[in-house]
């Protein structure tokens, strides 16, 4: 039995000295030299180190039991030692001067750009943030993402048949503007409205099939925390009543206005909009009524975000008003707000927190991928780049703790049909008289913005809305005032002669005082009240005779045919005359932002209304 | 001893002599197979990150852009931001380009103006350019972005005549690896605006989370005495305890009185155009505003401001250049698109040469208020024959006058003159990113004096381009 052991043990040895030891030391090697000629030991696949380290014993046992390959190297030793050396000199060197270099340099990365509409645009970059963080090679990002909001919906279909430049007519001047970032990927906020757009005839959206799914969410009604336990008190949980039933308990016993943004401007106020007049059970002659109701009560704001930065503003300044309203927007955006995470609007989320009031008969936000295809832009390795980030936010997806229980979707037909009543049939007709302030103080700040704020309108008239444009002035020092046509009742088609008209126009007179570009107006032989909208450097204030609001006032009394003044102040950041405290006529004046066209659509409007 | 190895293999037994042949061996088989290995996945080697369990993508290369898809063409297409000036002066100077200074048979000049954003405009450029695109000819660049451009094949170098002309800072800043990629065609460096008529107020920095952001925090270091950037590209870091101090004082030294004033908290979340708002506003919220850090452009919106002149039409600000470096530069280049097809190259460089010259650089900053590059247009300030804007209009006194403009031009050139480029690295926008996330965060107090200096390592691998791995200290 010691015999048997002993031989076994001996067979055992044997078996280890001639093929364990051998084997051993060629793992060994190959391990080291993984080690020494990359640098990083896992910057080789694991699959192909134990794939190395295999072969590295494989071979030694090899070596170390064909009888030719023996004798050769008994009887060689020197040459092969000699090659060895240079071998090894060879591989050291391989692995020494990478680390004298310092590390290569990081590749560009793939520069992707997205857009989404403005109150996504938080989450998105958040997201994209964090897939760039995930997709490095060698601590070097592959990707760079940028993302910004995209146009309102009334431009879609422009921006993306015209390269993203802005469709204006320009009369053969040599300028173009885009509108902001081209997109490799839009992430809509409804599954409609990219369809749409095809239907429309786009062929660069997406590569046939269903657009993916990257998040959901619902709209809400958000107001603060006081009242909402007030509301608490009047229906415990209002998502068991008819949204008419909480409609009217908001209005009626609550005292509340609702406040969404403009539909023409903001997709979720669409489909918003869209849900009350289904919810509230309005006959067609209703719709005319609430939406007058609604754009009266919006805040003027164009997007979410700039509405949830206007109650943050009102609930500064007016903490009454701001308790009196509610705001109809996605429900992450409440969530944004009380973070302090609302684009472009610091200051948030250290003031009044809103509170998220569900309701099923709210639609439901199914924000899809929409890859882009452009023009002159070949390049397919960046584009399956983008098709890549859809795939991977199809799986992290936008939202993802958002309560959703509303009702679908709507889809193309019921979008457009939407879009229809809202954007055509319900808005009256507009006839604007636009006056422009002349003066030479304004030359420089309002001639172009003016001319380029009213190219910019072509999407917000209607097919029957009219333009007409004036000059304000005086031609003397005090002198008086002087109105001059400078373009004839302009449709949507022909507002780039109109914008033209004003940047040919000589701005070398003196201020004219608003007050009597109001009376002047008047003066004319129009039957219909219409609105007019004056465009200005400010200045014009200070030619008043006297209190200047008084002034103005006085003039819209006595001058009905002017059914509302709204003023927009370019190159200062005020007005001197904000608000008429007794005006029957309405009177807005606001300082034009760093989108003048954008302030003139809010202007636009909010004017359809004062008639 | 060859008798006793034959012997011990014969034997079959393994000397340490063989053990160590063996061992060589197999270290070279797999030294050659570890090499080849890297041969075929190319310096960069083989992931180490991944996302989640798939592998991460890898960038895309910079593709020629095929000829066929770069004719037919009519325009010269400069791609450039927002018109900032009052009055969008840059339009009236390729007006005058197109209607008569460009030579008959050269293209027009189109103005395309991508967005007032500095991040889109850069991100928009490099897409095209990486996705082989040759839309835009000529690239009006944010001096901060042209060692990106440059270094990652997007512009071309470009010839440049006489570049004695220019102001020495803006022209190297578009220099890199001793080539010109661009030619300078504003100038920007910090000014303080103070209120002549609003005093004991505090100062308004401009430290919001965008580019502004990190170029006040890199002022707020250097001009309180500390260091953070160093070197020729100015791509060598150093943080230290003067680092913390100066980026954690509350307080500024102003260039106009040398006072200690404080840096209003409300800073923190302006840009340019939102303190400019505010300066003229002289207040914001409960506090008083005398003075504001900003760029020469701000000096005619605050100009053409009648509440920034008294009933003399005398301006009710003052403007002054640092005493000291430590401003960042800033400004524009023009470049060319390294898609530019050849027949537009000597076209292009006609127009560059026009937008350069001294008549329109006088123009641009009488009108407009954009740095003048050019010398020459300084000197001439300096010595009386400067231009105002709009001479011959004949009413309202708007335009600013000579002497404010000879006093400006002054302070811009030594401003200009004393200030330093932002870091010459290609992956500047990582670097700015990942600094500008660590200054908030001490001006926030959430990150402390270990934390930001732990930071070090952050910052040096995102001039390198790279992002270490796990949680970023602030």
């Amino acid at each position: 039995m010691n015999d048997q052991g002993n031989a076994r043990q001996m067979n055992m040895w044997q078996y280890l000295r001639e093929y364990g030891i051998p084997a051993a030391i060629g793992a060994v090697a190959a391990t080291i030299t993984q080690l020494v000629i990359t640098g990083l030991y896992d910057a080789l696949p694991p699959q192909l180190s134990w794939a190395i380290i295999g072969g590295g014993a494989i071979l030694a046992i090899l070596l170390s039991h064909i009888a030719a390959i023996r004798a050769f190297i008994s009887n060689h030793q020197k040459l092969l030692l000699g090659i060895l050396v240079t071998l090894a000199g060879f591989s050291t060197s391989l692995a020494v001067a990478p680390a004298l270099r310092g590390r290569p340099p990081c590749p560009a990365p793939t520069e992707l750009r997205l857009v989404t509409a403005p109150e996504n645009v938080p989450e998105l970059r958040a997201r994209a943030a964090q897939y760039a963080a995930a997709n490095r090679i060698d601590g070097c990002p592959s990707l760079r993402m940028t993302v910004a909001a995209a146009p309102p919906p009334v431009h879609l279909q422009d921006a993306f048949a015209n390269s993203w430049e802005r469709l204006e007519d320009r009369r053969g001047q040599p300028y173009a503007r885009l509108y902001d970032l081209q997109p490799d990927a839009w992430v809509a906020t409804s599954s409609a409205a990219p369809a749409e757009l095809r239907e429309g005839g786009l062929r660069t959206l997406g590569r046939g099939g269903e657009d993916p799914l990257v998040g959901q969410d619902q709209l809400v009604l958000a107001m603060t925390e006081r009242r909402r336990e007030e509301l608490d008190r009047l229906m415990k949980n209002p998502d068991v009543y008819p949204l008419s039933e909480v409609w009217d308990t908001l209005r009626t016993r609550m005292g509340m206005t609702i406040a969404r943004p403009f539909p023409e401007t903001s997709m979720s106020a669409l489909l918003g909009t869209g849900d009350l007049y289904r919810g509230l059970g309005l006959s067609p002659a209703g719709y005319g009524r609430l939406e007058q109701e609604l754009v009266t009560d919006g805040l003027g704001a164009d997007t979410v975000s700039s509405l949830l930065c206007a109650f943050h503003r009102l609930s500064g300044d007016d903490a009454a008003g701001a308790a009196r309203t509610v705001l109809l927007v996605p429900g992450h955006s409440v969530a944004d707000f009380n973070a302090g995470r609302v684009d472009g609007c610091p200051g948030t989320g250290r003031g009044e927190r809103l509170i998220a009031v569900r309701h099923h008969e709210f639609s439901t936000l199914d924000y899809r991928y929409v890859t882009v295809t452009w023009p002159g832009q070949p390049s397919q390795e960046r584009r399956a780049l983008v098709e890549g980030f859809g795939a991977w936010l199809r799986q992290h997806p936008l939202f993802p703790n958002v309560p959703v229980a509303g009702r679908a979707q709507p889809d193309v037909k019921e979008l457009s049909a939407l879009k229809k009543l809202l954007l055509d049939d319900l808005r009256p007709q507009l006839d604007l008289r636009l006056m422009v302030d002349l003066s030479g103080s304004a030359d420089r700040p309002v001639r172009v913005r003016a001319a380029e704020a009213l190219r910019g309108q072509s999407r917000i008239l209607g097919p029957r809305d009219r333009v007409e444009v004036f000059g304000l002035s005086s031609p003397r020092e005090g002198g008086p005032a002087e109105l001059a046509p400078l373009a004839s009742q302009s449709t949507r088609n022909q507002l780039g002669v109109a914008a033209a008209k004003i940047e040919d126009a000589l701005f070398d007179r003196w201020d004219a005082p608003a007050s009597w570009g109001v009376r002047l107006l008047g003066a004319g032989d129009e039957v219909v009240p219409a609105p007019a909208l004056l465009l200005t450097d400010g200045r014009l204030f200070d030619n008043e005779d006297g209190d200047p609001a008084a002034a103005i006032e006085a003039a819209l009394r006595e001058t009905p045919s002017v059914s509302g003044l709204y003023v927009i102040v370019f190159g200062q950041n005020r007005c001197a005359v904000p608000k008429l405290e007794e005006a029957a006529t309405p009177y807005a004046c606001v300082p034009a932002d760093g989108d003048a066209a954008g302030t003139v659509t809010r202007a636009v409007i909010t004017m359809r209304g004062w008639r | 001893m060859r008798a006793r190895l034959r012997q011990a293999l014969q034997n079959r037994q393994v000397s340490w002599r063989a053990a160590l042949i063996l061992y060589a061996v197999a270290f070279a088989a797999a030294a050659a197979l570890a090499a080849g290995w890297q041969v075929v996945r190319g310096p960069d080697g083989a992931p180490r990150q991944q996302a989640e369990s798939l592998a991460p993508v890898t960038p895309v290369p910079v593709p020629t852009a095929p000829a066929a898809d770069c004719g037919g063409e009519d325009d010269l297409v400069v791609a450039t931001g927002d018109d900032i000036s009052t009055g969008s002066v840059r339009r009236e100077v390729f007006d005058r380009w197109n209607q008569g200074k460009k030579l008959p048979g050269d293209p027009p000049a189109k103005l395309l103006e991508l967005s007032g954003s500095t991040d889109v405009r850069r991100a928009q450029m490099a897409a095209l350019a990486q996705a082989g695109s040759c839309q835009y000819d000529v690239l009006v660049l944010d001096v901060a972005w042209v060692a990106e451009y440059a270094r990652h094949g997007y512009i071309r170098p470009i010839p440049l005549s006489e570049p004695d002309r220019f102001l020495p800072g803006p022209l190297r800043a578009a220099e890199i690896d001793g080539e010109q990629y661009g030619v300078p065609f504003a100038s920007d460096a910090p000014l303080e605006f103070r209120r002549t008529d609003v005093p004991a107020g505090g100062y308004l920095l401009q430290l919001s989370d965008r580019e502004a952001g990190t170029i006040n925090f890199l002022e707020m270091i250097e001009y309180g005495g500390g260091q953070l950037l160093d070197g020729d590209d100015r791509t060598s870091l150093r943080l230290g305890d003067d680092t913390w101090r100066s980026l954690a004082s509350p307080r500024r030294r102003t260039f106009t009185t040398g006072e200690d004033v404080r840096v209003l908290q409300e800073s923190f979340d302006l840009d340019e155009d939102s303190s400019v708002a505010a300066f003229k506003d002289g207040r914001i919220g409960n506090h008083r505003v005398s003075y504001m850090r900003n760029w020469p452009i701000v000096f005619h919106q605050l100009a053409a401001d009648p509440r920034m002149r008294d009933s003399e039409g005398e301006l009710l600000f003052e403007v002054r250049a640092p005493e000291t470096s430590g401003g960042v530069l800033g400004g524009s280049v023009l470049s060319l698109s390294a898609h530019l097809p050849p027949d537009k190259v000597e076209p292009a460089m006609r127009l560059i040469e026009f937008l350069v010259s001294k008549d329109e650089q006088h123009r641009l900053f009488a009108c407009g208020g954009y740095g003048p590059v050019l010398t020459e247009v300084y000197d001439d300030y300096r010595q009386g024959r400067g231009t105002v804007c709009g001479a011959g209009r004949s009413s309202e006194l708007v335009a600013v006058t000579l002497a404010e403009l000879e006093d400006l031009a002054e302070q811009v050139e030594k401003s200009v003159g004393l200030a330093l480029p932002r870091p010459k690295s290609p992956y500047y926008a990582q670097f700015s990113a990942a600094f500008r996330r660590c200054a908030r965060g001490v001006w926030e107090e959430k990150v402390k004096e270990e934390t930001f200096l732990s930071a070090a390592d952050l910052l040096r691998s995102a001039l390198d381009g790279r992002v270490p791995d796990g949680q970023p200290p602030c």
